[in-house]
């Protein structure tokens, strides 16, 4: 449902347990930002709970867990989401805060000034921890030219100078009811969750949502980044970029991603970890975006197979597209699709948070359509996946190798 | 009657009957004495079957430090009428999720699946818990990874700084080393000893089933009886053995790895059965696991000191602990330290405000609930009590016993508790050579 503000409203009921999942997910991630603005999407992520005129302070982390609930949020590459998860009875006053904050956020400088150091301690943080460090270069060589170049954390300095004032322009820009779906799940009653909606979020000004940066990234050589880091392990991720989420293939990536490196019968698994001994754990994931998608694989394994590794997930990969699936394994896959599917979707929150995802990404069907379009996924639609996006022996990678000591 | 109380009062009343709307748990006996605990949830076409066995790490010997993982990765790795690639495409064929855990105090195997395939999924769970044959292979494919996963924990700062306070704190107790165990014992431990595991700890007497889900209460029986009723019985159980609080001592790791610090203070706390086990999970919540948590708002909100602040109390069955984390720059150690002390002093002066405590308690059954959303949660709660000694009805009854605590009881046990010298471990980086 669309207001007259532009703001989309989602409702989900499931009355099994009286919890609610009340979701703020806003069009604005790190493909929004330049170089000034750098890890602001984030950085904004933490100031909007530090307080309205309303609710001052940490009124409404307090409120929230005094009602039995949580409150979170996270920053993505194209979105930011804002979630409360509660005990039925803290509906109305989740929703009442969320509106508040993503209008009337106060921002004050002494508030900014303290959450500076916090957020740079966490850019700290993730260049500690090898899966963060590792994707991020990945994601850089993977989209040179389009903004998912970019890391969501983004830039200490940035975060140590920028000012009130460009933190809230960037803030009334984009926070904007037009740029924004609240998707509620759970113990509600429609109509109720509907016209408290309205009075909230429903009373805020129609502002044209800001235009969007084009994220389709053309096709370009392998690149490999290797970075010599004090790690144990040999920690890889490769891969190559996908269909956006609109593309007819889509589905058929999901199948692929399962076939490959989806499970303990995925072919990696049995081919590099349990044959060849090359690795220590492997797996494959197919990541839709609103632009180009992302098709990955990482692997674990000993320093001394750094260039074996590769080269045998590459051998894998031309051989499923000189070959494509067994008929049992394009049965199992789709099996395994679907179970997961029901099994990604038993809380309020996830409920939730699916129908939010797909309405951002502009296929609100998907929650609906999914299982349908992956039963009619056939070994030719694999097949035509991997010639189409798959350039054989070209995968974008990122290395972190051991230090010699 | 205070309003706090009175309230308190309705909430329970709403709480039990919201237990009942989430399904009845009954509990079945199969022939050969092995107890079924059931619970239909027709919400979603799935169930989930997990075996619950009564071993884990707290029952290894220092030289077998890690078998009770070891032994389990293999056990998934072929049986003696399927193949290790066998098993993974039959679960897959099915789209059913094993998964396997080893805790500190026992082990649980578990299979979840759509409902059509509930018959296959506990034949393949059967098969694995039973006739499994550990292939000599596999031992040794296997042993490679753990070894790889131990030396890799330290990658991460917490485990870098967890493991070293575990082992500062519980001496050579079996808590003491991560539950994969030490690179010596893995690399030393043999078939025999794996299989000698099993043989000691699968059997009738140690293992109950809790099966959840979109089936009733006569076909879990059903399919219990077929896979699982003529497993023999084992030896009576030892006695586990107990954990005895160490001397506190403090430890500095120098460390080139990491940009930030880490901190660590913890004090010995109540087991599972202690009639202090509520007072103290109702500490731990007071103070961390939350954003409005007094550590969280005082280390991280008031003063900036680090970005991860927070403190956990595992649940044990003999001694565990509280600790107070966080991860910070180096220089700010010092101020940390002295205002987790002046916290930890005015737990045991003042009296917890009551507003704050009717807050942290509608916190936790919040949390609970949230938690239950799930069939593998709700199956797994109910296990867990089980294993645990307080039987699986506890599940709801934890709930009651956290919401009569009282201010005194906080103030009494902090000062029972929280005494004399602390564990202190400091992860600090070094330069590198």
């Amino acid at each position: 449902m669309r207001l007259d503000n532009g703001l989309t409203v989602l409702v989900t009921e499931n009355k099994a347990l009286p919890v609610v999942s009340v979701q703020v997910w806003v069009r604005v991630g790190s493909i929004n930002e330049t170089a000034a603005t750098r890890g602001l999407s984030h950085f904004l992520e933490h100031l909007i709970f530090k307080g309205t005129k309303r609710y001052p302070g940490d009124e409404i982390s307090r409120r929230v867990e005094n009602n039995g609930g949580m409150i979170n949020a996270g920053t993505s590459k194209e979105f930011t989401q804002f979630y409360i998860d509660s005990q039925k009875n803290g509906f109305e006053d989740a929703v009442r805060m969320l509106a508040d904050a993503m209008a009337n956020a106060a921002m004050p400088d002494d508030e900014i000034n303290r959450e500076r150091p916090v957020v740079i301690e966490e850019i700290k943080r993730a260049a500690d921890n090898p899966s963060s460090e590792l994707y991020n270069s990945f994601s850089s060589a993977l989209f040179p030219t389009t903004p998912y170049h970019y890391n969501v954390i983004g830039s200490s300095t940035v975060i140590r100078t920028v000012r009130r004032k460009d933190i809230l322009d960037y803030y009334h820009h984009h926070y904007v009811p037009a740029n924004m779906i609240v998707s509620i799940g759970g113990d509600v009653d429609t109509p109720a969750a509907l016209a408290l909606i309205r009075e909230t979020f429903g009373a805020q000004k129609n502002h044209p949502a800001p235009a969007h940066p084009a994220v389709i990234e053309p096709p370009h050589a392998a690149v490999t980044v290797k970075t010599t880091k004090q790690v144990e392990q040999l920690y890889w991720l490769g891969g190559f970029t996908g269909p956006d989420c609109g593309a007819p293939l889509l589905y058929a990536a999901d199948i692929v991603s399962t076939i490959l490196g989806g499970g303990r019968s995925s072919r990696l698994n049995r081919v590099l970890r349990e044959d060849k001994q090359l690795v220590y754990g492997i797996g494959s994931s197919f990541w839709p975006q609103g632009g180009t998608g992302v098709f990955s694989i990482s692997a674990v394994c000993s320093a001394e197979n750094v260039t074996k590794v590769p080269t045998e997930i590459t051998r894998e990969l031309d051989f499923f597209l000189a070959n494509g699936p067994t008929d049992a394994e394009l049965t199992r896959a789709k099996e395994m699709t679907r179970s997961q599917w029901y099994f990604d979707q038993e809380t309020a929150h996830d409920q939730a948070a699916t129908a939010g995802y797909w309405h951002l990404m502009g296929y609100p069907s998907m929650p609906d359509t999914y299982i349908e379009n992956i039963n009619k996924v056939t070994a030719g639609d694999v097949t035509d996946f991997l010639k189409m996006y798959y350039q054989p022996q070209g995968l974008t990678s990122a290395v972190l190798i051991p230090e010699k000591k | 009657m205070s309003i706090t109380r009175i309230l308190f009062i309705i909430a329970m009343m709403h709480l039990t009957s919201l237990a009942l709307a989430g399904g009845t748990v009954t509990q079945l006996t199969l022939t050969n004495g092995i107890h079924i605990i059931h619970k239909e949830v027709k919400s979603n076409p799935i169930v989930t079957v997990q075996v619950f066995i009564t071993a884990g790490i707290i029952d290894e010997q220092p030289a077998e430090a890690g078998v009770a993982n070891f032994s389990q990765i293999i056990m998934m790795k072929g049986t003696e009428t399927r193949s290790d690639e066998q098993l993974s495409r039959e679960i897959e064929d099915i789209g059913a999720h094993l998964s396997a855990d080893v805790d500190y105090d026992f082990s649980n195997v578990a299979i979840s699946v759509t409902k059509g395939g509930v018959h296959k999924a506990v034949e393949l769970l059967a098969d694995i818990i039973r006739h499994p044959v550990f292939p000599a292979t596999e031992i040794e494919k296997e042993r490679t990874a753990v070894l790889a996963s131990l030396k890799s924990r330290h990658d991460q700062i917490f485990h870098t700084a967890n493991d070293q306070f575990s082992a500062i704190f519980y001496g050579n107790h079996p808590y003491s080393w991560p539950d994969a165990g030490k690179p010596e014992t893995v690399s030393a431990m043999t078939r025999e000893t794996l299989m000698d595991w099993h043989r000691r700890h699968y059997t009738a007497t140690h293992i109950f089933i809790v099966v959840a889900g979109d089936i009733s209460s006569t076909d879990s029986r059903t399919i219990c009886e077929t896979y699982f009723g003529d497993i023999a019985p084992g030896k009576t159980p030892k006695p586990f053995l107990n954990a005895v609080p160490l001397k506190p001592q403090s430890d500095i790791v120098p460390s080139t790895k990491f940009q930030q610090a880490y901190l660590m203070i913890g004090y010995a706390a109540p087991d599972v059965r202690n009639s202090d086990f509520c007072v103290m999970k109702m500490i731990n919540a007071l103070m961390g696991s939350r954003m409005s948590g007094r550590l969280f708002t005082e280390l991280r909100e008031k003063m900036s000191l680090g970005y991860e602040v927070n403190s956990f109390y595992p649940t044990r069955k003999t001694l565990s602990r509280f600790v107070i984390y966080l991860g910070l720059i180096n220089e700010n150690r010092t101020r940390a330290e002295k205002r987790i002390n002046e916290m930890i002093a005015e737990l045991k002066t003042t009296p917890v405000p009551d507003q704050e405590l009717t807050d942290t308690k509608n916190y936790i059954r919040g949390v609970y609930l949230l938690d239950h959303q799930t069939i593998g949660r709700q199956a797994w709660n109910l296990g867990w009590w089980e294993v645990l000694g307080r039987g699986y009805a506890y599940d709801e009854k934890y709930l009651n016993d956290l919401m009569s605590v009282t201010p005194e009881d906080i103030r009494r046990v902090a000062n029972r508790y929280f005494t004399g010298d602390y564990f202190k471990v400091e992860v600090v980086p070094a330069e590198k050579k």
